[in-house]
């Protein structure tokens, strides 16, 4: 084990001199891993503050009977709740990706170490390590970037009132609980990473083409978006507000989850018509998205949320004239709600925006034996940056459509129980551009993070054994 | 028409020449070329002129500077002091953009292990230099086709490199570097990653499109063999042309 540490502090040190930007990498996870705590650290502290209004109601709630009081604190608890496990997929998929960057270069680099006699295991134990180490970094630059933001996040008003610092701390035991899933979580994804590569003294064996998806996936939307529109009916018609906005919530993750077994197929599906026409760039980018839709996918899944939420927002009130003749508690409820889609579409931005840039980094120093030979042969340089905004702006685009279309879709029973409620108002055309914009800006440059990589792949004159 | 027999591990194939268009084929020379990567002295002051045409092999020991040279002469790198003219154009002259056109437009390459993108299936690895330089798709892929039937891999169009094996990529290789039918084809360890009878029908290949297309052919090797099927072979020992001499090829 001491040999194992040791050889993998030597090839780290070796790493941040490559060249090529292998060593950038780490600093890539390192940043991954920081992103992925603080959001972690800033969804729990949410539900935690909640938690603790449950016990002792903020004083703008003194209004109200403690019977109504207490349903309140309740329902925001399960709300808070809801909203963190939507966030939860997206954060440990940001998580899983820093695990598995420059994973290409990483098994080759291993394969060697399998060559001179390194066991399977001992490779295995070494990246693990690796990974923890750097999740362990992460950890701590992002529990500093959740603490110099706490300041921030009090200023968000909830239940009438915005939070106390105090309430949004997390208990010790409750922060341990957090950063233990994360470097478990670190761990798990380096070692599942790696299984799915055969790591043998004489390479990567398995390069395998990944198999395509089958169209079973549109039936299985088909019914899903069935199954939302009439269970939203059925259990909306018999009961009231509240438990209808519990519903609505449950539906939309519901229509997340169907979201993500659809998706990577019409990635696939879209990626070949869109073969047939366009330059060379757009040819590139759309193999590459054939090529594994699922991967394509996984950059931009956190924006389906994003999408999902800008839907729902659509048909829920933002204008004080719609709002107009609303009694007090439902009042507070649906500006809250409001307020937490923002918050919730804010941290899906980042969380897409820092997973796509990791993605597109890590292929870069994994292709660049493609792209040097790419250069040489006189490919012109802007054709792979070309290519890569393709190749996330299509899945992007579409995702943001589809998962906007089924949020809406998830909101419809709403607007059936409440129809004068609820308006395309022109705030929401302002949050539904804003986003849309936002959205593509923030992957646009995630995309373009690259060119510095690229640049130092391609600038490296490296002397040949000739 | 130009018609090669070959048999090798992929069974026998026929080339024939369908007038594939011509570049212009223009004399490659470099006058006192040097080139060093910091302290070491990669080329110290080479002269070579090569005829249109005419097929060369540099060969030499490890480190010697023979892919350096092929890299200078190809416009990959600049070199430090001297120059590369291909006809009146110098390259060592021009911007880095545009010695990546001159490639793209007049030159082919064929690297030792392929290098074709792997996303891509055979057939638009072939006519990718050809989409760049704005030839349509689909006529771009129609002489991808021919040019995979012609170097006998009728049919294998539409697999990705990933399913290809090593003697059929470096044919898909060939037919990328050929396709626009290039002044010079640069040919770096054409043969390295292969077997001997690979190797051979690889050459074999090489050699019978480059006289098709009426090319240029340079290849740098290690393998006294695999230089035999050029007209010249260029020894560089030093950093220095060591000798020049004529083959029997």
């Amino acid at each position: 084990m001491t040999t194992t540490i040791g050889l993998s502090t030597r090839l780290a040190r070796a790493r941040l001199r490559d060249a090529r930007g292998a060593g950038v990498l780490d600093g890539f996870a390192v940043l991954a891993f920081a992103v992925t705590a603080w959001m972690a650290f800033v969804v729990t502290s949410g539900t935690w503050a909640f938690a603790q209004r449950r016990v002792a109601p903020p004083q703008s709630l003194s209004a109200f009977d403690t019977e109504t009081v207490t349903l309140m604190t309740n329902t925001y608890v399960i709300l808070a709740g809801i909203a963190c496990a939507l966030l939860i997929a997206p954060v440990l998929s940001l998580g899983g990706a820093a695990a598995r960057l420059g994973a290409r270069g990483r098994a080759r680099r291993l394969a060697a170490l399998r060559l001179v006699g390194m066991t399977g295991g001992q490779v295995v134990t070494m990246s693990v390590i690796e990974s923890v180490v750097q999740a362990a970094v992460g950890l701590l630059v992002g529990a500093a970037a959740w603490a110099l933001s706490l300041p921030l996040l009090a200023m968000l008003r909830f239940q009438g009132t915005t939070f106390s610092v105090a309430e949004l701390v997390l208990p010790w035991y409750l922060w341990l609980g957090v950063a233990a899933v994360l470097l478990a979580l670190a761990a798990a994804s380096t070692a599942l990473g790696l299984s799915r590569v055969r790591i043998s003294p004489l390479g990567v064996a398995r390069q395998q083409t990944t198999p395509r998806l089958r169209a079973w996936r549109v039936a299985a939307l088909a019914v899903g978006a069935v199954a939302i529109v009439v269970g939203g009916r059925v259990i909306t018609g018999s009961s009231g507000a509240l438990i209808g906005g519990l519903v609505f919530v449950g539906l939309l993750g519901f229509g997340i989850a169907m979201v993500n077994l659809i998706a990577p197929w019409l990635l696939q599906v879209l990626a070949r018509v869109g073969l047939r026409v366009g330059s060379p760039a757009w040819l590139l980018g759309n193999r590459r998205i054939a090529a594994d839709p699922k991967a394509a996918w996984r950059n931009v899944s956190s924006l389906a949320l994003t999408g999902a939420v800008v839907g729902m927002l659509c048909v829920i009130p933002l204008d004080s004239s719609v709002l107009a003749g609303v009694d007090e508690l439902n009042l507070m409820l649906l500006t809250d709600i409001r307020t937490g889609a923002v918050v919730t579409l804010v941290i899906a931005l980042i969380v897409g925006a820092a997973s796509t840039a990791l993605a597109q980094c890590s292929d870069v120093v994994d292709r660049a034996d493609e792209l040097v030979a790419l250069d040489r042969i006189g490919v012109p340089r802007s054709l792979d940056a070309a290519a890569r905004r393709h190749q996330v702006m299509v899945p992007l685009l579409s995702t943001l459509v589809l998962s906007m279309g089924l949020g809406v879709l998830a909101a419809l029973p709403f607007t059936a129980t409440f129809p004068q409620r609820f308006a395309l108002g022109p705030s929401s055309l302002l949050v539904l551009a804003g986003s849309l914009v936002g959205a593509t800006l923030l992957t646009v440059l995630a995309a373009e993070a690259t060119r510095p990589l690229r640049a130092r792949a391609l600038s490296t004159q490296v002397r040949r054994n000739d | 028409m130009v018609e090669v027999n070959a048999s090798g591990s992929n069974g026998g194939m026929t080339i024939t020449d369908t007038a594939p268009t011509r570049h212009r084929v223009d004399p490659l020379t470099a006058d006192g070329l040097v080139k060093r990567y910091g302290q070491v002295v990669a080329l110290g002051g080479v002269n070579v002129h090569i005829a249109p045409g005419e097929s060369v092999a540099i060969m030499g020991p490890s480190g010697s500077g023979k892919s350096t040279l092929l890299h200078c002469l190809s416009g990959i790198l600049p070199p430090d002091e001297g120059r590369v003219t291909l006809g009146a154009v110098e390259l060592s002259a021009l911007s880095d953009a545009h010695r990546s056109r001159l490639r793209l437009q007049r030159f082919g390459f064929v690297f030792q292990d392929g290098q074709l993108i792997g996303e891509l299936p055979a057939r638009e690895n072939v006519a990718l230099p050809l989409l760049l330089t704005g030839v349509p798709r689909g006529a771009a892929l129609r002489q991808a086709d021919d040019w995979l039937a012609r170097l006998g891999l009728p049919g294998i169009g539409g697999r990705r490199p990933g399913e290809l094996s090593g003697g059929q990529a470096q044919r898909v290789a060939i037919a990328r570097a050929l396709i626009h039918a290039p002044s010079v084809i640069f040919a770096d360890e054409p043969t390295g990653a292969l077997d001997q009878a690979t190797g051979h029908e690889v050459m074999q290949i090489l050699r019978a499109t480059a006289r098709m297309t009426g090319s240029t052919l340079v290849l740098v090797t290690h393998d006294l063999q695999v230089a035999r099927w050029c007209e010249r072979l260029i020894e560089i020992r030093d950093a220095l042309v060591h000798s020049d001499t004529r083959t029997e090829a």
